[in-house]
């Protein structure tokens, strides 16, 4: 990896074209399920067009200076729905039903068979990834509590032992992702915030079984939904350090449009955070001068050697112009922090 | 520049088949009129489509380490097309018909009026190119006199004063691209090979009337065809050395297919030669050796400071990872004979 001090990175995915998917009702709701009719592409042409916007959006991110390069989840009407639904247990064509975390009723894959991985889901989007960038590339996958609580389950006779059953999945996965060139593989678990009891009963426990017998870099990344989805955001994790004792290396936390205290990064002392420095949910991009206060507002609670800067969450859905303004400048504010830190 | 033997394409670049039919852009001539039904992207989202497309090829264009960079010509049905439809004075709706250079007919704009440009038609794909690079950039505009080739004459008393009105009009654009950004302005004349008894008749007053009161490097680039539909090449250009007397800075023309003996070169001596040097009827990628040895066989007959190494032609109808891959064989053909050059 590299050993630059603030590299950075996306969290996850980046603007998807107009052409390629109807982004007007893309961000009305987040599919569980799947949605094919999203994508505006016959189904025989669709994966040579993702090729195509994925091919867009690495160059995008290496032309804005980025220093680690997602594939910008070109492939996915979620970030979790691509993965969830290409498993082996689960039944899509009757989905069941559960409540997002603004509290409606969305449909959601029905398990009725025990989980399994039945071929590698992301491999070949990793492959397209390395072999179309010279970067360090990270990919995303979904986390397996996540996975569990955006599930009916019909099955299982716990929820916990249905999410050691996705983690095991995931687990597969993950090794996979890393055998085939991924220098970082980041598992998105946002519903531990949504639910920090359940994730405290059994959700860590689950993340630890995905990550068993991985040795590559781990990331995690914990939010508070969507900017475009979700509006209110609270003043303060209620799921994060709890996160110290996981196997994770990297946590990728938001921190700008919530303004939150980083006091609490002071909670996990072995860890390298992917710091959420752009604010999703205002559509100016941000002066360099901004990203770079908020990246000293980290200083004093987290090592500079230990950070990586970062938005907030994913990019999916803001215009590809702002989303491409707001990289530059997230670049160019982490230049200026380490330029005063090398100068100390 | 001061980078010796600095590397360009001509032009195109190949364009994604997700973006236009690409066996039906192969299996006909090229379009002299409109040929929508080519593009595969709905005509909403079109724009977008081929404004990505030209991203993705000033990418390619850059990673392969190329020095000049056009847009690839994405937003293109062919080379001149674009321009030719757009402007005032044609029919395209009711085309003509004239012969192409292979002899067969094609449909062409059918003139029947004055014509004029209306508008600029290129000047915002030079604003994109301009934006999303930093490296210098070419533009390519078709040339009076292959655009007067390329139509059917039912209004002017003779072809020569229609191709001076398309000149006219090329020549607001040349101005308008220059002033929004373009480095180098190429104009594309290669049916001046074609019918050179006419281009010497008033093919190259036509040029030079679209060049008038231009202060930005021009290019003018003649050809042979597309190797993709013309197969087969003679052995040297029947129209050349009268370049030398044009305005026009830099002439490109294709050496690599048609093995071309440089020393017809020597009748260029004021003009900087833009070298094609790699085949594009073969769909091998060339050795960087192979591309120095084109250069070097240039060498004896062109200053190198005077020399910009290309492909013969177009890459449109190329495949693109061949395309990329002729490419940065290119770049690292320029790479050897350079070092050979400073020792």
């Amino acid at each position: 990896m590299s050993t630059k001090l603030f590299p950075t990175s996306l969290v996850g995915s980046y603007p998807q074209p107009d052409w390629l998917i109807d982004r007007a009702r893309l961000s009305k709701m987040v599919p569980r399920v799947r949605m094919d009719d999203l994508w505006l592409i016959d189904q025989k042409e669709l994966e040579e067009k993702q090729d195509e916007a994925t091919l867009l959006a690495i160059r995008d991110q290496e032309r804005a200076g980025l220093d680690i390069i997602t594939d910008g989840e070109q492939r996915r009407e979620s970030y979790s729905n691509r993965f969830a639904t290409a498993l082996e247990g689960v039944d899509i064509a009757n989905p069941g039903s559960t409540l997002n975390r603004s509290g409606k009723p969305i449909p959601v894959p029905r398990v009725t068979g025990k989980i399994r991985r039945k071929y590698p889901v992301q491999l070949r989007d990793l492959q397209f990834l390395r072999a179309n960038t010279k970067r360090p590339a990270k990919m995303t996958v979904p986390g397996p509590f996540t996975v569990s609580k955006q599930a009916q389950n019909e099955f299982y006779k716990s929820d916990e032992a249905m999410a050691l059953d996705y983690a095991a999945a995931v687990n597969d996965e993950i090794k996979d992702l890393f055998a085939a060139g991924a220098n970082v593989v980041q598992i998105d678990e946002p519903w531990m915030q949504q639910h920090p009891d359940r994730a405290r009963e059994y959700g860590l426990r689950a993340l630890d079984r995905a990550l068993d017998g991985v040795t590559g870099t781990i990331a995690v990344h914990l939010c508070f939904g969507y900017a475009a989805v979700v509006h209110d955001k609270p003043a303060g994790y209620s799921f994060l350090s709890e996160l110290e004792s996981s196997r994770a290396g990297q946590i990728s936390i938001e921190a700008a449009q919530p303004k939150l205290d980083l006091g609490v990064l002071k909670t996990l002392p072995s860890k390298t955070i992917i710091l959420g420095v752009i604010d999703l949910s205002d559509m100016t991009i941000e002066t360099p001068d901004t990203v770079a206060a908020r990246i000293r507002n980290a200083l004093p609670h987290v090592p500079a050697d230990r950070m990586v800067i970062a938005p907030d969450c994913g990019m999916k859905y803001l215009p590809r112009e702002v989303a491409f303004g707001k990289m530059q400048a997230m670049v160019r504010g982490a230049s200026i922090v380490r330029l005063e830190e090398s100068d100390d | 520049m001061a980078k010796l033997l600095p590397t360009s394409l001509v032009g195109s670049y190949a364009q994604p088949d997700w973006l236009i039919d690409r066996a039906k852009l192969a299996s006909r001539f090229p379009p002299r009129v409109r040929a929508k039904a080519l593009w595969r992207v709905a005509p909403d989202y079109l724009k977008q489509a081929q404004d990505d497309a030209t991203l993705l090829a000033i990418r390619d264009q850059e990673r392969a380490g190329l020095d000049i960079i056009t847009d690839g010509e994405m937003r293109r049905e062919s080379y001149s097309n674009r321009f030719a439809t757009a402007l005032e004075g044609v029919d395209i709706e009711h085309p003509g018909t004239a012969l192409d250079r292979s002899g067969h007919p094609n449909s062409v704009p059918r003139v029947t009026g004055k014509v004029r440009r209306r508008h600029p038609v290129e000047v915002e794909d030079v604003k994109f190119l301009h934006a999303n690079t930093d490296r210098m950039i070419k533009m390519t505009v078709p040339g009076p006199f292959t655009m007067s080739q390329q139509a059917q004459n039912d209004f002017y008393k003779d072809e020569e004063e229609m191709a001076l009105d398309y000149a006219a009009a090329v020549n607001a654009e040349v101005k308008d691209l220059f002033a929004a950004g373009a480095n180098i302005v190429q104009i594309d004349e290669p049916y001046m090979q074609a019918r050179p008894e006419k281009a010497r008749q008033y093919g190259l007053k036509a040029l030079n009337a679209a060049l008038d009161g231009v202060t930005g490097p021009t290019a003018v680039h003649i050809c042979f065809g597309y190797a993709a539909i013309i197969h087969v090449r003679p052995e040297g250009y029947s129209f050349l050395p009268e370049l030398a007397e044009s305005p026009v800075k830099q002439v490109s023309i294709e050496t690599a297919q048609s093995n071309l003996d440089c020393a017809v070169l020597e009748k260029l001596p004021d003009k900087t030669v833009i070298l094609g040097t790699l085949d594009l009827s073969d769909m091998t990628v060339e050795k960087p050796e192979t591309v120095a040895a084109r250069i070097r066989r240039a060498l004896p007959h062109v200053s190198a400071d005077r020399i910009i190494v290309a492909p013969d032609c177009g890459l449109k109808y190329l495949p693109r990872e061949v395309a990329y891959g002729k490419m940065c064989a290119m770049v690292e053909g320029a790479n050897i004979v350079r070092a050979e050059l400073s020792k």
